[in-house]
């Protein structure tokens, strides 16, 4: 599978602060590619790095086969960008947003356009600063969507929407994603996990892992270990057992490379006498805070 | 092309009102510039409007630049395909036809109405680009409205101040360039172009807001300061105009003239302790009916023991003559007695004991030749007349005191002198500076005094009037070129010349 997005050694530096830091991502054509991680993660500046709208202090980065430093109106014309923090033209409407915008665009889909309003239930005659955020995200999707992008890239699309806009623009976003590679920043996780196919958690300026989502779920498992009663920890545990806890006479972490065989084998040489074994799959918000936590103790 | 004109016609959407009520203002004042010769009371109207002007062409085009802002990393249409030559181009064509041209065709058909050729208004046209290039740039690099008038603000009084800052740290005539000033204007705007051009590119091409500000910075910077190098620019107007009928022009030493005439007080205009020295000189070989232009002097002494003084160029002292009016004392004819002024350092001065001791003064001086004149005459009082074909002529008495005469001129030449005779035989000179079709000359009060045309009013003031039809003759010269000539005076001692002594100058704001 081809890369529409790759970096390699990407940094980026604001002043003394390291924003991106050797930052190695690789975005597979037709993926849905969801970039997570904590505040000051990185992923804003990641995006904005991407869409040429920063300029990488090192490394390399290619969007759509084209040095990202050189995106252009060619390029921009195949890609859709959507921000949580876009400043719009607030004068005009919707309407004569969508308008105006339409003559950029070979490809523009008129048609296509009319139904996203439709969809999106967007009133043609307000004035973008008369809409609501919900609303203003929901414009700036459709006038992304309307000339059929090859790569659209949504930039913390979710947040502050309530649950309804927010399926509202997913329900719209995967309408149209055929054929269409999606990079997403997002901190709702629990929406990202229900349509993203890959996954990159990005911390203090570095990609910690960048997998497909299926992988990543079936590797990080959380380790339930019974005794017959309360039971020390010893001091070497596995480097992938992270957010030890002990309850009674229950032992519980997270194994961050868990495997059906291995990881009961590893845990009866370290614990003949466990009484039962039990590992649990992760939704991807547990993931990411189990993640998080130890990236903070770590720090 | 077609973004562009896309990008265009939605700045005119937008800004359709504020557009319209602009060029309604434009309109209003073409109106009062067209009556204002035949209706003076108007002239306090065109001043406040010609501040509203002002004001309202700076944020037309601050607000059109701002549509699509370059600073920032927000902006919807940074991931849009906007072509930046076309978002440049319709920021260009919005300033042009919505604010310059309006304002070039209307400033036209005011000077039109009023008898003078259109070409007059021409230079309005580049100036106002330039500064609609400065408002552009500033625009680029700024990010909120405060910051931009930070900028502008900073940068008029900067430009304000440096004169006499820069006066103070490098000497008094760093600002007056004389002919060479147009040399100077042209390297000026050279610059300016160049700086406002880099910045633009560098803005609207790859967004480097950090950069840009630091060549604006500097290059404005540079600007305010001044360039460098009189020397240079006269001797390129001296290689390209060439010296003119100046073969025979000769200054010596005119040792016969007792060194007790001077031509009246000497006051220190320098900004160090100096000792005045006159030395009497003769300047001979002048074409009948020319004038000569002093424009700089430089003067070396060399004294016994290795003693070393360069005036550098200066225009401060150099060649005097009896006129007092202003900067005419620097007009030289065949008709009077000059002196070589010399300020001289005074610690120099009293180290190398120059009242006593022998010294070698060399002096080299820069002239304009100016042509016979040709005369006009114009009747005063009156409000506007025509000199020649395209040119106008105006008197005002604007604060009582002295009498200005403002000429516009589309026939060409340089408008450097005038004289004014009037029919009573008396006369007064005035010096006239050129700007682009602009003279404008100055009689002082003194003359009009020695003319007998001012008397008390009862509360106490001063006017200045005119007692039946009186003529001025308004001599116009042309340049026809420039030339140096050198002076040297070996084995003189400066005592018997001192004219005076002075403290060290405190900065004159």
């Amino acid at each position: 599978m081809s890369s529409v997005i790759r970096t390699e050694a990407l940094c980026k530096h604001f002043r003394h602060t390291e924003a991106l830091r050797d930052l190695a991502l690789d975005v597979p054509a037709g993926s849905i590619y969801a970039l997570v991680g904590p505040n000051g993660a990185g992923k804003t500046t990641t995006i904005k790095v991407l869409m040429n709208i920063l300029r990488p202090s090192g490394g390399h980065s290619e969007v759509l086969d084209v040095d990202s430093r050189r995106l252009g109106p060619a390029e921009f014309a195949r890609i859709g960008y959507v921000s949580e923090n876009q400043e719009m033209p607030e004068w005009m409407t919707v309407e004569y947003f969508l308008r105006f915008l339409r003559p950029f665009y070979p490809t523009w889909d008129e048609a296509l356009a009319g139904e996203l309003l439709r969809q999106f239930e967007l009133p043609r005659d307000r004035k973008l600063r008369q809409l609501s955020r919900g609303m203003r995200m929901k414009t700036a999707l459709a006038s992304s969507l309307a000339y059929r992008p090859e790569l659209i890239v949504l930039d913390e699309p979710f947040t502050g929407l309530d649950a309804l806009v927010r399926d509202e623009l997913i329900e719209g976003l995967l309408a149209r994603a055929e054929n269409t590679t999606i990079l997403i920043s997002s901190h709702d996780l629990a929406e990202i996990e229900s349509f993203a196919s890959h996954v990159g958690y990005l911390e203090r300026g570095r990609l910690r892992f960048s997998e497909e989502l299926d992988t990543l779920t079936g590797r990080f498992r959380e380790v339930v270990l019974t005794f017959d009663g309360p039971r020390p920890v010893p001091p070497q545990l596995p480097r992938s057992w992270v957010q030890v806890e002990t309850i009674g006479p229950v032992i519980r972490f997270v194994d961050t490379e868990f495997d059906a065989e291995r990881t009961p084998a590893t845990v009866r040489g370290l614990f003949p006498d466990v009484r039962d074994i039990a590992g649990n799959g992760m939704p991807l918000r547990s993931i990411f805070v189990a993640l998080a936590k130890v990236g903070r103790a770590a720090a | 092309m077609r973004e562009a004109l896309l990008i265009f016609r939605k700045d005119v959407a937008h800004r359709q009102g504020a557009v319209s009520a602009f060029l309604l203002l434009v309109i209003a004042r073409m109106a009062i510039d067209i009556l204002l010769p035949r209706h003076s009371g108007l002239a306090g109207a065109q001043m406040v409007l010609g501040l509203v002007f002002v004001v309202a062409a700076i944020g037309l085009m601050y607000d059109a630049v701002k549509q699509e802002t370059i600073v920032g990393d927000g902006q919807y249409w940074l991931t849009r395909p906007f072509p930046w030559g076309s978002i440049l181009a319709a920021k260009a064509l919005f300033i042009l036809l919505l604010i310059l041209l309006p304002v070039f065709l209307t400033g036209t058909v005011a000077v039109a109405v009023n008898g003078v050729s259109p070409v007059i208004a021409s230079p309005l046209l580049v100036i106002l680009a330039l500064a609609g290039a400065f408002v552009v740039t500033v625009a680029s690099v700024t990010r909120t409205p405060v910051q931009f008038i930070l900028c502008v603000v900073a940068y008029v009084v900067l430009s304000v101040l440096s004169t006499p800052v820069m006066e103070h740290l490098f000497g008094y005539e760093t600002g007056m360039w004389g002919s060479a000033q147009t040399v100077r204007y042209a390297a000026d705007t050279a610059l300016y172009l160049a700086v406002t051009a880099a910045v633009i590119f560098l803005q609207y091409r790859r967004r480097a807001t950090p950069v840009s500000r630091g060549v604006l910075g500097a290059g404005l910077l540079v600007l305010v300061i001044g360039l460098p190098g009189w020397h240079p620019a006269f001797a390129l107007l001296e290689k390209l105009k060439g010296p003119g009928p100046s073969g025979s022009v000769q200054i010596a030493f005119d040792a016969a003239r007792s060194p007790q005439v001077s031509p009246g007080g000497w006051s220190n205009v320098t900004t160090y302790d100096a000792v005045g020295v006159r030395i009497p000189i003769a300047i001979a070989g002048i074409p009948a009916g020319a004038h000569l232009m002093m424009e700089r002097v430089r003067t070396t002494i060399d004294a016994p023991g290795g003693g070393h003084w360069d005036s550098g160029w200066s225009l401060v002292g150099g060649i005097v003559g009896r006129t007092e009016l202003g900067a005419g004392q620097r007009l030289i004819d065949a008709r009077n007695d000059y002196w070589l002024e010399l300020n001289v350092d005074s610690s120099f001065y009293d180290r190398a004991k120059l009242q006593e001791a022998p010294v070698r003064v060399r002096s080299t001086a820069a002239f304009a030749t100016l042509s016979a004149p040709r005369i006009d005459r114009m009747p005063i009082p009156s409000t506007a007349y025509r000199m020649g074909p395209g040119d106008l002529c105006s008197v005002s008495i604007p604060d009582g005191i002295q009498l200005v005469i403002t000429c516009l001129s589309a026939s060409g030449g340089d408008l450097t002198d005038a004289t004014f005779a009037l029919t009573d035989g008396k006369r007064a000179e005035g010096f006239g500076t050129r700007l682009g079709g602009l003279s404008a000359w100055t009689v002082f009060s003194t003359a009009i005094t020695g003319l007998g045309l001012m008397e008390p009013t009862p509360s106490g003031q001063v006017r200045a009037f005119f007692t039946g039809p009186t003529m001025v003759e308004i001599a116009k010269r042309d340049t026809t070129g420039y030339f140096e000539r050198s002076l040297t005076i070996d084995n003189i001692r400066l005592g018997p010349y001192e004219a005076g002594r002075s403290g060290p100058r405190s900065l004159v704001w």
